[in-house]
């Protein structure tokens, strides 16, 4: 078995690919909190590092991306295996991906701008407004209270007598105005003359001195805001007033009033003010803030869309493998690589494809080795006894001749010497076609193995030619061999093989060979030709021998390149062995074109120079 | 001892980026802020003092004014410089004080108001006042036993005091961050001002 590749799953890409999409659902989880509250976070250092990953991992996913259609569309244009179905395939995953992609983006977005719309609307807006308006009416109404309650001549008669019924003061400033939770008086000095309502609002006579004149002051105690003023007031005929001068002027007062505003006055009014400022903000930006979250939407939303590219790759890759594998594995078998198995580790109909596949290439090799198994014994039983045959046939001369020899010998016969002279040379010419057949035969059962490389084919015909028409008067023609052909070949048997061919056409139309009659020789007619050829998506040297020879007899022509098959008084019958054996080595082909009483052509194609890659991981 | 250095020599090349961007960005053609400091050593303490110009002041009251608000920030840093041959480092940073305000307009006071990180609340009755306080850090203190402590510096050493600002003319409320994204010119940052002489105790 020989695992040309290992199919099944590459998972690791994939696994990465999906821990990276949990990161970036992660990151979108993260980033989607922080980037509506705090934006801070971007400008420490750390984030700022993710940010540069995050953005540089969207162009790393483009590159690769990039690189993956190259190579698809490299595999395309050279015809690579799996490479059409494989582009079909991504094309679909993308088409799905951008059908579920980008109606979900366009409708997050729009939800986003109607939902916007729809709840920050003018209606909301006058809402807030009026909210505020009525808080500071209300706010500006109890200023407006304290300051005539103060600047009123009611407030002036309050104080008169201030000194002698205190008791009555509070119920007094009750009665005018209710809104009015402390009330205090004190004299020049700012001795306390009078304090009234809640004690929490009342101040110090040092705190009163220092209080700004005429002004309502917002503030808050104990959580308890309230609005609080100092006016001096001029009280006639006030005691004990150092300074006041005579009894008939009037002493300056000073009178501290307070009113607390309602509880929770404060806290909704910040958050009416809040509110009002996001609203302002919403209002006036609302475009850029669609715009904003259109971009955050696109910036973790396009390295999704780019995972998801990238995943389409590689799940095109898990599908195709078992079926490039296979695609290739047939095309080896084709070309008589039974050897070839696939390896596959899952469990679906691809891998029971693939074992049916291993078993039948399994079932074809042994098959094909109990053939060729049964044809050598075939070949070498024929070989055996046709060698026998032709041992023996110059047996019986040689024997023939030795008892002649003896029997004239014992018989003393005149003529002995006459016939020990016939006879030894009839052995010896025996003994030496037994042993050009015998090196013939060793030739051919030790054709070594080719050592190929580029050949010059036109070189080769005009230099064997040459040597045969030196012997023979029958002109072969070699016109019809072009130029700068160049077949990858072993050079010693491309010219044996040239040779045994222009050999046996010269014979054919000579019968006897150059010793043919001169008749024969003057109407024999050989010619070679050559010329590049192409088959499939590869590329040949075709060589065409032909001659206008008797033919080759229809009974013999299926045993034509069998050993020791010969239509010639002299032939050994293992020239077109030899030849075919040549062609074989070197993944050519051979055939032939006879017609009786016309002649016969011999076709031979032989790999092209450039085209020698083709063959080389064949065996 | 005395010491005052603007950031507009320190600051050139970035303008020359600063414009380069504008240029290319228009939306970003607001006014950009500077800053120059202000070092008064004494006895007991540091005392820096920061201004800033260069604020689109129309702007800024028109948007207190629609009810939005603004905010500063004023960054002193502290550095401690190498000896050799660690010089190359730079120098080591010993302390970093940040002192921000928040300004907007009080509707109910009709008063501008600053509040300020400790929590205290200052209102302003007129542009000019406010103008004053928000855009000057006026006489920040920074004790020495403060700057001496955890630092493990010997008091002898020579100190170089870096300045910034940040000003935000419009800081945007929680959820609408992200705008800030789109609109770089509501975060203006004066590149930091380092008072290249050294200040001695």
């Amino acid at each position: 078995m020989n695992p040309r590749r290992e199919a099944g799953a590459s998972l690791t890409g994939l696994l990465s690919l999906i821990v990276l999409y949990l990161v970036l659902i992660v990151l979108v989880l993260v980033f989607a909190g922080q980037v509506l509250t705090d934006l801070s976070f971007t400008r420490s250092g750390a984030t700022v590092g993710v940010l540069a990953l995050a953005t540089l991992f969207p162009v790393l996913l483009f590159a690769l991306i990039l690189f993956n259609l190259v190579r698809l569309f490299r595999d395309r244009a050279v015809g690579r295996p799996g490479a059409r179905l494989k582009s079909r395939l991504i094309a679909f995953f993308v088409v799905i991906v951008l059908l579920a992609s980008v109606p979900q983006g366009i409708l997050s977005v729009s939800f986003i701008r109607t939902a916007m719309r729809a709840w920050f609307s003018e209606d909301t807006g006058r809402a807030i407004r009026g909210g505020q308006e009525i808080a500071l009416s209300f706010f500006s109404e109890l200023e407006r209270d304290l300051s005539a309650f103060a600047a009123s001549p009611y407030a002036t008669s309050l104080l008169e007598g201030i000194e002698r019924q205190p008791a009555r003061v509070w119920d007094r400033v009750q009665g005018v105005n209710p809104m009015i939770d402390s009330f205090q008086v004190f004299d020049p000095r700012f001795d306390e003359l009078y304090a009234g309502g809640a004690r929490e609002l009342h101040l110090s006579p040092l705190q009163a001195s220092a209080a700004r004149e005429g002004q309502v002051a917002r503030e808050s105690i104990g959580g308890t805001s309230f609005l609080r003023l100092r006016m001096s007031l001029p009280v006639a005929g006030a005691p004990d007033a150092p300074g006041s001068g005579p009894a008939s002027e009037a002493s300056i007062y000073t009178v501290i009033v307070a009113a607390r505003l309602p509880v929770g006055f404060d806290e909704a009014a910040t958050r009416l003010t809040q509110a009002l400022e996001f609203f302002i903000q919403l209002d006036r930006f609302q475009d850029r803030f669609i715009t904003a979250i259109g971009l955050f939407y696109a910036f973790f939303s396009v390295p999704l869309l780019l995972l998801s590219f990238l995943v389409s790759f590689i799940l095109s890759d898990e599908i195709m493998r078992p079926i490039v594998s296979l695609e290739e594995a047939t095309r080896r078998v084709a070309d008589g690589d039974f050897s070839t198995r696939i390896l596959t580790r899952r469990g679906d109909e691809l891998s029971m494809l693939v074992n049916s596949f291993n078993r039948m290439v399994g079932e074809l090799e042994r098959t094909r080795e109990k053939i060729i198994q049964t044809e050598k014994i075939a070949a070498w039983q024929e070989i055996a006894q046709r060698l026998a045959h032709e041992v023996k046939n110059p047996l019986t001369p040689i024997r023939l001749a030795a008892e002649r020899t003896l029997r004239k010998y014992r018989t003393g016969s005149d003529d002995f010497g006459s016939v020990l002279e016939t006879s030894v040379s009839s052995i010896v010419n025996e003994v030496d076609n037994l042993s050009a057949l015998l090196s013939e035969f060793r030739e051919f059962s030790r054709l070594p193995a080719p050592s190929m490389e580029d050949v010059d084919l036109h070189s080769v015909i005009t230099e064997v030619v040459a040597t045969y028409t030196a012997e023979s008067d029958v002109p072969v023609d070699i016109r019809g061999v072009s130029d700068d052909l160049r077949v990858h070949a072993d050079p010693g048997q491309v010219r044996q093989l040239v040779s045994n061919l222009v050999k046996n056409a010269l014979e054919a139309v000579t019968h006897d060979g150059p010793g043919g009659s001169a008749e024969e020789r003057d109407a024999g007619r050989v010619s070679v030709h050559a010329d590049p050829v192409t088959r499939g998506d590869q590329r040949f040297c075709r060589l065409r021998i032909e001659d206008n020879g008797p033919g080759i007899a229809p009974g013999q022509q299926s045993r034509i390149f069998d050993p020791y098959v010969t239509t010639k008084r002299k032939g050994t019958g293992l020239g077109l062995a030899i030849v075919q054996r040549i062609v074989f080595d070197h993944h050519g082909q051979i055939w032939f074109d006879t017609q009786p009483g016309v002649g016969t052509t011999f076709y031979v194609d032989l790999p092209a120079a450039e085209d020698h890659a083709h063959h080389k991981g064949t065996p | 001892m005395r010491l005052h250095r603007s950031s507009r020599i320190d600051s050139r090349k970035s303008r020359r980026s600063v414009a380069a961007v504008l240029i290319l960005f228009p939306a970003l053609a607001w006014a950009q802020i500077d800053h120059a400091s202000d070092l008064v050593s004494h006895e007991d303490f540091l005392e820096v003092r920061i201004q800033v110009s260069g604020a689109d002041l129309d702007r800024l009251f028109a948007n207190l004014g629609d009810g939005l608000s603004a905010r500063m920030e004023y960054a002193i840093r502290l550095l401690d410089p190498r000896d050799r041959p660690w010089r190359v480092l730079g120098s080591r940073v010993l302390h970093e004080f940040r002192v921000a305000y928040e300004l907007a307009w009080d509707p109910y006071r009709e008063r501008f108001a600053v509040s300020t990180q400790d929590g205290r609340r200052l209102t302003f009755a007129d542009e000019t006042s406010v103008r004053d306080f928000f855009f000057r850090l006026d006489g920040y203190r920074i004790p020495w036993a403060a700057i001496d402590d955890g630092s493990r510096r010997a008091a002898s050493r020579p100190l170089i005091v870096e300045t910034r600002a940040v000003y935000e003319p419009i800081v945007f409320v929680t959820g609408l961050t992200i705008l800030s994204i789109l609109m770089p010119h509501t975060r203006q940052q004066t590149p930091w001002e380092r008072l290249e002489r050294e200040v001695r105790r």
